[in-house]
């Protein structure tokens, strides 16, 4: 009941969009910013062995522990917000495209030596695509951590997100909005999950001739 | 291209001092040969392929091809490998231009030429095909397209047909003499199998076990196509399995010494038809 009448009312549709695009924004520049680190940090020795370890040490803090930094950095605001999600995607991205790269199979990297081709031509022609199952799988898991960390951001403050409508159910003390803003969250979560990255995964895999998954 | 190597040596590291993989390897390859290398498994087979491709550099000797010393890999010599080494986000056609495309050619052109190439091994209706989709032979029909389609002077084939199974080793054998005498291309091809080498070769050269040398040497003047049931073949195939076993015994000898004797009949059965499968 309370989950149509956020519909009919027009709070879901609007919190969804609000929400949506914030983590658009906070997921793109994840991707932007980690699978060209990763591909760094596989390629380059010392900065594996020095950015390398700050990134999977980090990963061991929630992201959501950013936040008060985050809001002493940049107040109360949306780019507070962006840059926890952020900090949610972009490691585990970061870690599965090295990951990626560093698996790169020998054999491959021998045929492309022998075809003529070396240096940043092979890096972009054959690393980066070999890893590219990897980087789908960091891609994954960068999705749900980015997702879980907006939602938390959001309960935060005044963010007209899906996050905020569960803290104004609260405030109204209504049981019945908050558990269907739950659902919505889950709902949308899984969606993409399913829809986008499994789906993804599945044939990225299929086609590089990856059997189990 | 002429090859000509003179007192190659190559060492690597290994648990107790040091391995000696080639020693005193000297070989001159003709133009528009067909060389095959037999030999024990370990005995540096896949290391002289390397060197002579440029991946790998002799700790002695000299590499000459024609006429000029050689260093760098370089796309005169294509390797082929027992696995297709295929990239699987490629199609087939995408992949035989993977080398072109490395070296410049405009779109256009390489399409062309990928397509060709691709007729000669017979995959034309494939051209569009995922590598997943492929069978092992038609894969290694790629894989020989793509090295074909540089235009190399020298194919190095490294036990390419070894993973097949009878039949469509038979047809790639098939394939294989055809775009030799075709292109004219000089080949050094590495089997396990005396019987390939045989049929294959103009010339065949049974390596030692470690350290490897070139430990004999014979020249196959059959015409082709050859016939297994011919008995100048035959003749000729025991002969060289004869060398080779040696040589496999003296590995097994080292490897499994004090219960060496109680297994011999039993290794020899396996040696033997494992040689002599799929011809
Ligand atoms: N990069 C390396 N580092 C250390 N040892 C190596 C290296 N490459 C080869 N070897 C050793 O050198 C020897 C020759 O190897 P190689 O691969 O050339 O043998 P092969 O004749 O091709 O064997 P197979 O028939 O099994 O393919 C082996 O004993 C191997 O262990
Ligand atoms: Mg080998």
């Amino acid at each position: 009941m309370a989950l149509l009448g956020g519909f009919q009312d027009g709070s879901f549709p609007l919190a969804i969009l609000t929400s949506m695009r914030r983590i658009a924004e906070g997921y793109g520049l994840s991707l932007i910013i980690g699978i060209p680190l990763g591909m760094l940090l596989g390629r380059v020795k010392i900065l594996k062995e020095t950015v390398g370890s700050i990134v999977l040490g980090l990963q061991a803090l929630p992201s959501i522990c950013w936040l008060p930094l985050a809001v002493l950095w940049f107040g109360l605001s949306e780019r507070a917000i962006a840059f926890v999600v952020v900090m949610g995607a972009l490691l585990s991205i970061t870690i599965a495209t090295e990951d990626g790269v560093r698996n790169t199979p020998p054999l491959l990297l021998r045929a492309a030596r022998t075809l003529g081709s070396n240096g940043i031509r092979t890096y972009l022609d054959v690393v980066f695509p070999a890893a590219l199952p990897s980087i789908v799988t960091g891609m994954k898991l960068g999705w749900s951590f980015a997702w879980r960390s907006l939602m938390a951001g959001e309960l935060l403050f005044v963010s007209l997100g899906l996050g905020h409508l569960l803290e104004v159910g609260r405030q109204l003390n209504d049981m019945a909005q908050v558990i269907a803003v739950m659902i919505v969250i889950i709902a949308l979560g899984l969606f993409v999950d399913r829809a986008v990255f499994n789906v993804l995964e599945t044939r990225i895999r299929r086609r590089w001739g990856i059997e189990s998954a | 291209m002429k090859i000509k190597l003179t007192d190659i040596a190559k060492t690597f590291p290994s648990k107790n001092g040091t391995l000696t993989a080639l020693e005193e390897i000297n070989l001159e390859i003709s133009e528009g040969e067909f060389v095959c290398l037999v030999g024990p498994s370990g005995c540096g087979k896949s290391t002289l392929l390397n060197i002579i491709a440029g991946f790998d550099r002799p700790d002695e000797g000299s590499l000459v091809t024609n006429g000029r010393p050689a260093n760098g890999a370089r796309t005169s010599c294509v390797m082929i490998f027992q696995e297709p080494a295929l990239f699987p986000w490629l199609t087939a056609r995408k992949n035989v231009e993977f080398g072109l495309k490395m070296a410049g050619m405009p779109k256009k052109e390489r399409t062309e030429r990928a397509l060709a190439y691709l007729k000669m091994v017979h995959l034309s209706r494939f051209v569009n095909s995922n590598i997943h989709e492929l069978s092992g032979g038609m894969k290694q029909r790629v894989a020989l397209a793509r090295a074909l389609a540089l235009n190399p002077d020298v194919l190095l084939m490294d036990e390419p047909f070894a993973a097949l199974d009878a039949q469509t080793r038979d047809m790639l054998h098939e394939e294989l003499t055809e775009i030799w005498s075709k292109t004219k291309k000089t080949i050094l091809f590495v089997t396990h199998n005396v019987r390939e080498a045989v049929h294959l070769g103009d010339r065949v050269l049974v390596l030692s076990a470690r350290p490897g040398r070139i430990k004999s040497e014979f020249k196959i003047d059959l015409v082709r196509p050859r016939d297994p049931a011919n008995p100048d073949v035959g003749r000729i195939t025991s002969l060289i399995m004869k060398e080779l076993k040696e040589e496999v015994e003296k590995i097994a000898k080292e490897e499994f010494d004090s219960d060496w004797a109680a297994s011999k009949a039993t290794i020899l059965h396996s040696a033997d038809h494992s040689m002599g499968s799929g011809i």
